[in-house]
């Protein structure tokens, strides 16, 4: 509902400016439906770098939607060395050092990992492109 | 599905909330920083702008240029930061109006629980 007057009711009274708003930071905490919480031990210095995403023992079905999120998840993570604290804060669940576990589209899609000392340069032949 | 400019200096972060945000529905456009912001906002008809830069003055000086801008006066704005105490001062003492602070570290659902928040 519209509660302004098309025109103030005293003239001669001053503009009112407009008041900021109550808050301006995102609370933290978990979202409702959220998936990407970060666990507390998961390490800002602590590197893995994702070699390879894929549907583990799944049968994809062959249609748009899977082949995008696919797409989409290897294009983004492949061969790209990630800080853990990174890496769970886009939804990856870090299992151990060699797997995780990355919930996308409906599906789970595994992430074959391997522990890395450093950022590093994503590998050669991943990427956007690449297959 | 909302159209979102992201702007972030950092590519490989750039990546991850693109790919976060293309996973709850939204169509995201990321380039990296740019004086050209309201250029990008009018050629992508973005719904909602996402700043993420280095520093917090760069993403302050981003938003005051689009909201200078006549046509973007409400235009929903995510400003991610490593500074959200100062940012929030900062933003009370320009009263500003449809803007919200994500502090860092983040998670991609934090800036897209923020967007809804603001595009309702």
């Amino acid at each position: 509902m519209n509660t302004k007057a098309s025109t103030p009711a005293h003239p001669a009274e001053p503009e009112v400016e407009p008041e900021g708003q109550e808050s301006y930071i995102v609370t933290e905490g978990k979202k409702r439906g959220s998936t990407r919480d970060v666990r507390p031990e998961a390490a800002f210095d602590r590197y893995y770098t994702v070699l390879r995403v894929h549907a583990g023992d799944a049968i994809l079905t062959d249609n748009w939607h899977t082949n995008e999120v696919l797409d989409h998840a290897r294009n983004n993570f492949e061969g790209v060395t990630f800080a853990m604290r990174t890496l769970e804060a886009w939804g990856a669940m870090i299992e151990n050092d060699r797997r995780a576990y990355y919930t996308a589209g409906g599906r789970v899609w595994v992430m074959d990992i391997e522990p890395c000392e450093g950022k590093k340069k994503r590998l050669p032949g991943t990427g956007p492109g690449k297959k | 599905m909302r159209r979102i400019l992201l702007i972030d200096d950092t590519p490989e972060i750039a990546e991850l909330l693109t790919f976060a945000l293309r996973d709850r529905g939204h169509e995201v456009f990321a380039t990296g920083y740019t004086p050209t912001v309201n250029e990008l906002i009018l050629e992508q008809h973005a719904d909602a702008l996402v700043l993420d830069c280095t520093a917090y003055d760069m993403s302050e000086a981003l938003f005051d240029m689009v909201r200078h801008h006549p046509n973007h006066t409400e235009l929903p704005i995510i400003i991610i930061s490593d500074t959200p105490e100062i940012a929030d001062l900062s933003l009370r003492s320009r009263k500003a109006q449809k803007v919200l602070l994500v502090p860092k570290p983040f998670t991609g659902s934090q800036v897209a629980n923020a967007i809804d928040q603001l595009l309702g």
